[in-house]
């Protein structure tokens, strides 16, 4: 009985503590924290007078840095031809997965809408599975996840998110490149086998890789169970709960380099996840609209010449942003 | 499951709980069954390892405690060593040795990358440790120090009881087993004891070395853009990093057997006070500098014999010791660099006057950080960047020390200079109530509140 009365004395006096220590660090110092390890809800924080919020990776302010005289964001430039203010939430490789997150904390009638990018290749096997970047973003989708403050905070500490191995992704990568059937016959049924295929020589020739890397980028069908597509559901399922207006707009991608590198076998998949992504999220009497700019910008347009990337001179940025704005001024 | 993972969290109260709540009798299968869980949520097939790794042993035991024919005996020996060795140098040291030897063999280039390929699997965690635990069972049950355990399952928990499972420490069975088998009664002080060591356990790995490790990472991933003086700072900080990492994990490891009335042996000693070499190892991963004294040295001769003899014996306790942490030429120079500076030490001996202590103390401390630059070297060419690199940026880079792990590190340093000549729990008996919770309540903030953000399990979970 002695024993339980100490221990029990103790728990109450540790609950002080915590519940204490919770409250201190919500007033002093999880607003530095976002600074340094959430910036994006930092800044989300500090958006909700604009009209639109942007989500978006390095699509929106990657520039040409050699001929670009605008070097201004996609979304910077979209406020020149619409008179909505927007603000940009953007950082790299970031995807629905993480928008989704930041999504959830936008306070109910502040804003009108959201534009969100839709990326095509955020579904691929090679970005699910990427070493660099997925670990950090399943620790900024955790870092945005609507906790109080010392709750995120100790789950950060504590890696409370999926973390995998390097070893445990590039085998999860490469059970991927073999078991995502696609719609073609042997060799092209699988992403390992056309990759297989030696038409540009040996491993070493520059554009036997730069096709490679195309096939591994666009070389799959989008399903209704992919975990991309389970962000998107939610996020058209938030945006309808806090009465968000929704724009979609699907990224640009190099399809010409793709016609002529591997050609229609892979442009018709990347047109097919296309039309997927349209057909289940085009909904404009339920406030969701895709705006389809895959096809959009020309190869000049592009910036990377040795990865396939959504990376866009001025020129290519204006297009977008003209895209959007049209869409926004006909909701209007 | 990590210590500092809300898995353990969990799992860690619940297993209390129903410890105490068994009759002692069962006690046994309850932490058997709590170890497995431990260790195979890692990878379910490391559970095979381990259990292999057990009844070899297991089995070994007995047959050498059943025969006195010493021919038998050492064949018996023999084959326990080649098993738990064989499972380290499979998994720890296969893709090293396939890497220098691949380019000589006379097989097509695919096959050498099927097989370098084949060898590149994650290491099983805690390998290291419950191999040499078994054999050390094995070891002095031929030398007759020991007889074996006849249970089966009670002997599989000696090798894989979970506190000390994953790093240690590695302990003797005659020192843990009859605790493992005993009554314990639930007292305040177990409780209490076990409590405090976690907590600091976890605030010097979670507050100091997780915010010390992404700031090391930095300098060491790009030796070349920071300065002189920023390059020092990684130097001395991995020091710091890996000393707060596995301390901090041995105490987590400690109290958490205390909770269970069990005490493990102590594995550090605040090493960082030593005034020597020899000094050092003797506060510093106590439990595998006396398993290689034991199991090693004293086997090779020891030092009872001529000078030549002990000279290579000492080498070749501190090379191995290097190379117990992984299979790189920069563990044999790290080992190497102890093997010859405790050497010197013995040959030059100079007196140790209370003047001169400071300077013991700093000759010691700066060998020791030279040699922790090579154990945290990706390879010698980036030893050398680090220690000898100029940088080529115009400006080189310097790095901002956060406030908090400057004020993190300002109480470990305090807490450190307090705990080097009485133990935590010493202290705090005889701390006044209020004054010792307003430290848990500040240790504890400061584990809410700083800690590291970045993921870097535990550092000597890879060797």
């Amino acid at each position: 009985m002695e024993i339980l009365k100490k221990i029990g004395i103790r728990v109450l006096l540790l609950t002080f503590i915590i519940l204490a220590a919770a409250f201190i660090y919500k007033r002093y110092f999880f607003s530095d924290f976002l600074k340094e390890e959430g910036h994006l809800l930092y800044m989300l924080n500090r958006s909700v007078n604009a009209d639109y919020l942007f989500f978006s990776a390095s699509s929106d302010y990657t520039f040409d840095t050699i001929n670009d005289k605008d070097t201004g964001r996609v979304s910077f430039l979209t406020m020149n031809y619409c008179d909505k203010s927007i603000k940009s939430i953007a950082e790299g490789h970031h995807h629905a997965g993480v928008f989704k997150e930041l999504i959830k904390h936008i306070p109910e009638n502040t804003i009108e809408g959201i534009i969100v990018a839709m990326n095509l290749r955020s579904f691929c096997p090679k970005w699910l599975t990427d070493e660099k970047s997925e670990n950090a973003l399943q620790q900024y989708a955790a870092a945005y996840a609507p906790n109080f403050p010392l709750v995120t905070r100790l789950r950060l500490a504590l890696k409370n998110y999926p973390i995998k191995t390097e070893s445990e992704l590039k085998e999860t990568r490469a059970e991927y490149f073999k078991t995502w059937v696609l719609p073609y016959p042997f060799p092209k049924n699988n992403i390992e086998n056309w990759c297989a295929i030696e038409k540009y020589g040996d491993w070493k020739n520059a554009k036997r890789q730069l096709a490679d890397h195309y096939i591994k980028s666009y070389g799959f069908v989008i399903e209704k169970d992919h975990i991309r597509i389970n962000d998107f559901d939610q996020i058209v399922e938030l945006a309808n709960t806090k009465n968000l207006r929704l724009i979609f707009h699907i990224l640009p991608e190099d399809i010409e380099e793709a016609q002529i590198l591997i050609g229609d076998s892979l442009t018709n998949l990347i047109a097919k996840n296309r039309n997927f992504m349209i057909q289940r999220y085009h909904q404009p009497q339920n406030n969701v609209w895709v705006i389809d700019n895959l096809e959009k910008v020309s190869h000049a347009d592009f910036t990377d010449r040795d990865f396939p990337t959504e990376h866009y001179n001025q020129n290519g940025r204006t297009i977008i942003a003209k895209a959007i704005a049209q869409q926004l001024n006909a909701i209007k | 499951m990590l210590f500092n993972s809300v898995e353990f969290l969990f799992f860690f109260p619940v297993v209390i709980a129903l410890y105490y709540a068994t009759n002692y009798k069962w006690r046994w299968l309850l932490l058997l069954l709590a170890s497995y869980v431990f260790y195979g949520s890692w990878k379910i097939e490391f559970l095979s390892l381990i259990a292999l790794s057990t009844l070899v042993d297991f089995y070994i035991g007995k047959n050498l405690a059943s025969t006195d024919n010493s021919k038998k005996r050492f064949r018996l020996l023999l084959v326990s060593l080649i098993c738990n060795l064989g499972l380290l140098v499979f998994f720890k040291y296969g893709s090293f040795v396939a890497s220098f030897t691949m380019p000589i063999m006379p097989i097509p280039e695919w096959r050498k990358d099927q097989i370098i390929n084949f060898l590149s699997f994650d290491l099983p965690v805690g390998i290291s440790f419950y191999t040499f635990q078994t054999m050390a069972y094995t070891i002095d049950i031929f030398k007759r120090k020991i007889k074996p355990e006849i249970h089966l399952g009670k002997f599989a928990l000696y090798v894989s009881y979970f506190p000390q499972l994953v790093a240690g420490p590695i302990e003797r069975f005659n020192h843990l087993q009859p605790q493992l088998l005993s009554n314990h009664k639930l007292t305040y002080e177990n409780l209490s004891h076990g409590a405090r060591l976690m907590l600091y356990g976890f605030f010097i790995k979670m507050v100091i070395a997780d915010n010390i490790a992404p700031l090391v990472d930095l300098i060491f991933e790009a030796p070349l853009e920071y300065s002189l003086t920023t390059k020092w700072v990684g130097i001395f900080g991995f020091g710091w990093q890996i000393y707060a990492d596995f301390y901090g994990y041995s105490l987590i490891a400690i109290g958490a057997a205390r909770f269970m009335g069990v005490e493990l042996m102590t594995n550090f000693r605040t090493p960082y006070f030593a005034d020597s070499i020899q000094d050092f190892w003797r506060r510093w991963h106590i439990s595998l500098s006396t398993w290689f004294r034991d199991y090693v040295f004293v086997p090779l001769g020891g030092s009872e014999i001529n000078q030549f003899i002990w000279v290579r014996n000492v080498l070749v306790v501190f090379i191995l010791s290097g190379l117990w942490h992984g299979a790189n030429y920069t563990f044999i120079i790290w080992g190497t660099i102890h093997g010859v500076f405790y050497l010197i030490e013995r040959f030059i001996k100079i007196p140790k006057r209370s003047f001169s202590k400071p300077v013991h103390w700093l000759k010691t401390y700066l060998i020791v950080s030279l040699a922790w630059l090579f154990f945290r070297a990706s390879d010698v060419s980036n030893a050398n960047d680090v220690l000898l690199g100029f940088h080529t940026l115009a400006i080189p880079k310097t790095l901002d020390l956060p406030m908090e792990l400057i004020l993190g590190f300002s109480i470990f340093i305090v807490l450190e200079f307090i705990f080097r000549k009485e133990s935590l729990n010493l202290v705090l008996n005889r701390t006044p109530f209020f004054i010792r919770w307003s430290g848990y309540a500040i240790v504890l903030f400061f584990i809410l509140a700083f800690s590291g953000t970045t993921n870097h399990p535990f550092i000597y979970f890879q060797f």
